[in-house]
């Protein structure tokens, strides 16, 4: 909605509310106003859109008013007969206008009530729109790929690992071997650095095969993207070609046209580049991360079949994605992928049953939104109950408003306004508390959407994006006419049809003070908040059992760092190992730091794979094949990062490349492998490579996620992996512990890298406090809402009660003071009243858990440790609700106990 | 009528009228000269805007030009322009406003208000 044209049908409506000889005089000079003014510079973009409307809503209430003044005639209502005579559409208009100045006028004067009425709606409709714009940017806007809907992502699962990356001969099996795909593209992510010594900078890095653009349907920003040539000779040209981020190329160098053909030094080298990615292109993986891929260098896959497929289909260490053929459906496709990999097992014998290899495909909006979509449906329907419990509240303050106007309707009917005539007048009365409660809604969920931003939940995608535009301001207008029909259509329909004669009389009669509707209303609202509470004591609780799980070490005053070194200026292991122990020896010579150590994988910061083993003694005919997840540390990390040494040593320097190798394995190694058994002493070895000898055994740590399992996990000493492996290890992250305030550390520690080498980048710095808390971001942040939302609710619908019980006691009072008269005594009076409050709450809370036991299987994905029907959530709830309305209904109560009987009666 | 009879001029009537006194003016022009005028203080949404020329036109104040510019080609737009009631009443607001600064400003200034 960025022009008039989108949005002036809309203006159009608000029009017709206006009275008629003012519209038809200025109509069409109204519109034209409404377009310029639509163009203004001030109302552009999301928060332009709120203003704008904003403007026009407070505008258009002014003129409703002062257009009818102007009128010269017509002041306050008419008598009925007086409008509308001509019967047509106009005429109507007309009339519906007259009750809009009406309504304005009524509600101003009760201003106690507009109050209540307005703030309620606001907090549902507000709550709504903030909750809707986040649904609608995160999971309703496309993905900014050409038509998303062929594009699948392919992962592999094996036992232990869900859902994990592809390998290379896998790609060309599904390349070669399918008909489902007009083309596949596959990618890997490494850590680079921009190496320029003036301003080094780490960064994420993808070698991605040249078709990935074409397979995603994306269009450069600047530049091109790779050929085939490019990719097949990376190694051998002079300059690599490479493609940067449209992010990066603002960040680093502030946009500037002459980027492309321009060489920079990346990992110690320079690359020339050629092109630039359109502004907020992602990879499929990278929605929800915090990193980005900043830099794209070409990947040469051949396109052709291997001619030997490997047992366990190679190294697994990429992501696939797809665009599918025109006839193709996700599913065609996946039992495509599936029939190649049986026929890789069957000419092969590829992937052995025991190791449980299946290939998995999304589609590539599944795959990115899949794992929050329930958390967001949880939250609108959070919000919509919200909502609901919010309408019955302003249905009972009309419903009572209702009986105190009853003269008024009586007066009007006996001056012959029919009962249609009654009923649209007070539905627009609802309709002017549903506008005013929007206009107020709108605004709190501006703020609504800047708190969830700030609670962002972390893998949550496009957060940023989020902004309340025209589409969830339609939605607003759209809640608002609804929410005034539910709310209104009850009173006004109830108010009309009390009868002329029994209220011109007037006089307050001795009875029940109305307990039908006023009472379903109640119990429909207890039983909304009730399930609503249900849920957040259900996320409570996920939440207790999350935050309540060891991971296994000891995150307080340690903070890390990741320092990757490139391999032109440390060509070899030696040359790695000199640098990250001489750099150790120095942030240990830092005040305030107790110990540091480096190793390959932080845990719960980033995910890890495993290795295939050979293992003493373990029988591979027997059991299926042996892998651990692999490490490499150096001397002092267990103690510095807090897992305890279970047996054994931990590594020194000594273990250098010269020495024997030696390895450190977990406890679920040992339980795995050598059951009952002493590990220390016996060997392994890493896939064909030397034996390693096991010194000692640490402490089990949770790695992939706090709730994931805990796998055979082992470590070896930076020093040796290169007599292990042949590897360089140039990516290590950095783990301090200091004695006070470990965020002192960060600082000084930067200084010592950019003192060892100035051209080096540091990033992911932070404290591993920091790294546990994002761990449990997503239910922290579920948590708050539901909290939030269904503190509102249990609000609401106390207030409800409390407002039904207090009216009932006041419709009773002359009843109340004559059986005081009588002799009854405060107890009797306050049970009376007690009892029909408690037969409401006791009937709406069990409602409330019914509708909890049918909706806790939707909350089942959601929830960790906890069942969603766990007894102990429903008791406590249950308990907590039935005290709080209780409380409401017995305030009032003793009001009634204290009637003093003479004024009672006395009373008109 | 006297021009008396209409004052004080509200806030929007008055803007109104100073943006016509220098020439016919369409409603969208009066809009954006009001806003110039008064520093952006004044805003004026289509209704309000058309409400208040409603009410100078009806209290004589105003009224529709019988020509117009020759450069606009968009023959539906309407020009207002000021009447001589208008004028002398737009006149005798200032008068009056003056009046009121000048007792304010000597009551600020400390001078003993009478």
């Amino acid at each position: 909605m960025t022009t008039g044209g989108g949005s002036e049908w809309v203006y159009r409506l608000l029009l017709r509310g206006l009275p008629r000889h003012f519209r038809a005089r200025f109509g069409p000079d109204l519109l034209e106003v409404f377009r310029e003014q639509r163009r203004e510079p001030e109302y552009r973009g999301g928060v332009g859109s709120v203003r704008f409307w904003r403007d026009i809503g407070v505008d258009w209430l002014k003129t409703m008013v002062a257009a009818r003044r102007s009128a010269g005639g017509v002041r306050g209502w008419s008598s009925p007969r007086e409008v509308g005579v001509d019967g047509t559409w106009e005429g109507t208009m007309d009339e519906i206008g007259r009750d809009f100045a009406f309504a304005v006028r009524g509600l101003w004067r009760a201003p106690g009530f507009a109050a209540v009425a307005v703030v309620t709606l606001a907090l549902g409709i507000g709550s709504n729109a903030a909750i809707f714009g986040v649904v609608k940017s995160v999971l309703m806007e496309p993905l900014p790929y050409g038509e998303p809907d062929e594009v699948v992502t392919i992962w592999s699962s094996w036992t232990g690992f869900p859902k994990t990356w592809v390998s290379e001969n896998e790609y060309r099996l599904y390349l070669t071997g399918t008909r489902s795909f007009e083309d596949l593209a596959i990618w890997n992510e490494n850590d680079v650095t921009f190496t320029d010594p003036e301003r080094p900078e780490r960064v994420l890095g993808a070698g991605v095969t040249p078709n990935l653009v074409e397979v995603l349907g994306v269009d450069m920003a600047a530049g091109r993207f790779f050929t085939e040539e490019e990719a097949m000779r990376a190694d051998s040209l002079p300059t690599e070609a490479i493609v940067v981020s449209y992010e990066a190329w603002q960040r680093r160098w502030a946009g500037a046209p002459s980027l492309v053909g321009r060489s920079v030094e990346m990992n110690g080298r320079l690359r020339q580049v050629i092109g630039v990615l359109p502004e907020g292109f992602r990879l499929p993986t990278q929605f929800g991360s915090f990193q980005v891929a900043d830099v794209f260098y070409p990947r040469y896959v051949p396109r052709s079949m291997v001619e030997s497929f490997p047992e366990g289909g190679g190294s697994h260490g990429s992501f696939v994605v797809g665009r599918l053929v025109a006839n193709a459906t996700p599913e065609s496709a996946r039992s495509d992928i599936e029939a190649a990999i049986d026929r890789v097992r069957s000419d092969f014998g590829a992937y052995p049953p025991e190791r449980a290899f299946a290939p998995l495909l999304f589609t590539v909006q599944d795959d990115v939104f899949g794992a929050i979509r329930p958390a967001l449906v949880a939250l609108l329907a959070a919000v919509g109950f919200v909502l609901l419990i919010a309408c019955a509240n302003v249905a009972n303050l009309l419903l009572a408003r209702g009986d105190e106007r009853a003269g008024e309707f009586a007066v009007r009917t006996a001056l012959g306004a029919g009962r249609k005539r009654l009923v649209r007048q007070l539905l627009v009365e609802s309709l002017v508390l549903a506008v005013v409660g929007g206009l107020g809604g709108v605004a709190l969920a501006v703020g609504g959407v800047e708190l969830f931003k700030s609670l962002n939940p972390g893998n949550l995608p496009r957060i940023d994006a989020v902004e309340l535009d025209g589409g969830v301001l339609l939605f607003v207008v759209a809640v608002t006419v609804g929410t005034a029909f539910l709310f209104g259509i009850l009173p006004a329909l109830g108010a009309a049809r009390s009868g002329l004669h029994d209220r011109m009389g007037g006089r307050g009669e001795v009875g029940s003070g109305r307990p039908g509707w006023q009472g379903a209303l109640v119990v429909t609202e207890l039983a909304l908040a009730v399930a609503l509470v249900v849920g957040a004591g259900l996320m409570a609780r996920t939440f207790d059992e999350l935050t309540s799980i060891e991971p296994g070490f000891e995150a307080g005053r340690t903070v890390t760092m990741a320092v990757s070194l490139p391999t032109t200026r440390y060509p070899d292991a030696a040359a790695s190992v000199d640098f990250y122990r001489e750099l150790l020896r120095r942030v240990e010579e830092l005040p305030g730091v107790e110990s540091a150590s480096a190793i390959r994988s932080l845990p719960l910061a980033s995910q890890i794979g495993d290795w295939g083993l050979d293992v003493e003694g373990y029988d591979e005919s027997v059991h299926p094949r042996a892998a651990g997840d692999w490490q490499i540390a150096s001397p002092g990390y267990f103690a510095t990062i807090g897992i305890p040494m279970v047996d054994g040593r931990d590594f020194t320097w000594s273990d250098d490349a010269e020495a024997r190798s030696v390895g450190i394995v977990n406890e679920a190694f040992v339980r795995r492998y050598w059951p009952d058994q002493n590990p220390i002493g016996r060997t392994f070895a890493m896939g064909g490579g030397p034996e390693t000898t096991v010194v000692g055994v640490a402490g089990d740590v949770r790695h992939n996620g706090l709730t994931a399992e805990i796998k055979p996990k082992f470590y070896i000493p930076v020093t040796q992996w290169s007599v292990v492996t042949g590897g360089n290890p140039t990516s290590m992250k950095i783990v301090a512990r200091a004695q006070g305030e470990p965020a002192a550390l960060l600082s000084p520690a930067r200084s010592v890298v950019r003192d060892l080498d100035p051209s080096l980048a540091v990033a992911e710095v932070y404290t591993i406090d920091e790294v546990l808390t994002a761990a449990v971001a997503q239910p922290r942040f579920l948590v708050t809402l539901m909290g939030v939302f269904s503190g509102i609710a249990l609000l609401l619908a106390v207030v409800g009660v409390y407002g039904v019980v207090s009216y009932g006691v006041r419709k009773r009072v002359r009843e109340i003071g004559i059986r005081i008269a009588l002799g009854a005594g405060q107890n009797e009076v306050v049970s009376l009243m007690l009892r029909r409050g408690t037969t409401m709450i006791v009937m709406g809370v069990a409602a409330g858990l019914a509708l909890s036991l049918l909706m806790g299987r939707f909350l089942g994905s959601l929830l960790y440790g906890v069942t969603p029907t766990d007894p102990m959530t429903y008791a406590l709830v249950s308990c907590t609700c039935v005290g709080v309305a209780i409380l409401a209904t017995w305030v009032p109560s003793r009001r009634a106990a204290r009637v003093d009987p003479i004024r009672a009666l006395k009373m008109d | 009528m006297a021009a008396r009879n209409v004052l004080p001029l509200s806030r929007s009537l008055l803007h109104l009228l100073l943006a016509l006194q220098e020439g016919q003016r369409h409603g969208y022009a009066v809009k954006k000269r009001v806003e110039e005028l008064s520093n952006g203080v004044v805003k004026m949404g289509p209704g309000t805007l058309y409400t208040t020329i409603q009410r100078a036109e009806e209290q004589g104040l105003i009224r529709e030009s019988a020509e117009r510019p020759e450069d606009d080609d968009q023959s539906q737009r309407r020009y207002y322009e000021l009447t001589d009631f208008g004028r002398d009443a737009l006149a005798s607001e200032v008068d009056r406003l003056g009046h009121f600064v000048d007792v304010a400003r000597t009551a600020l200034s400390g001078a003993p208000a009478k």
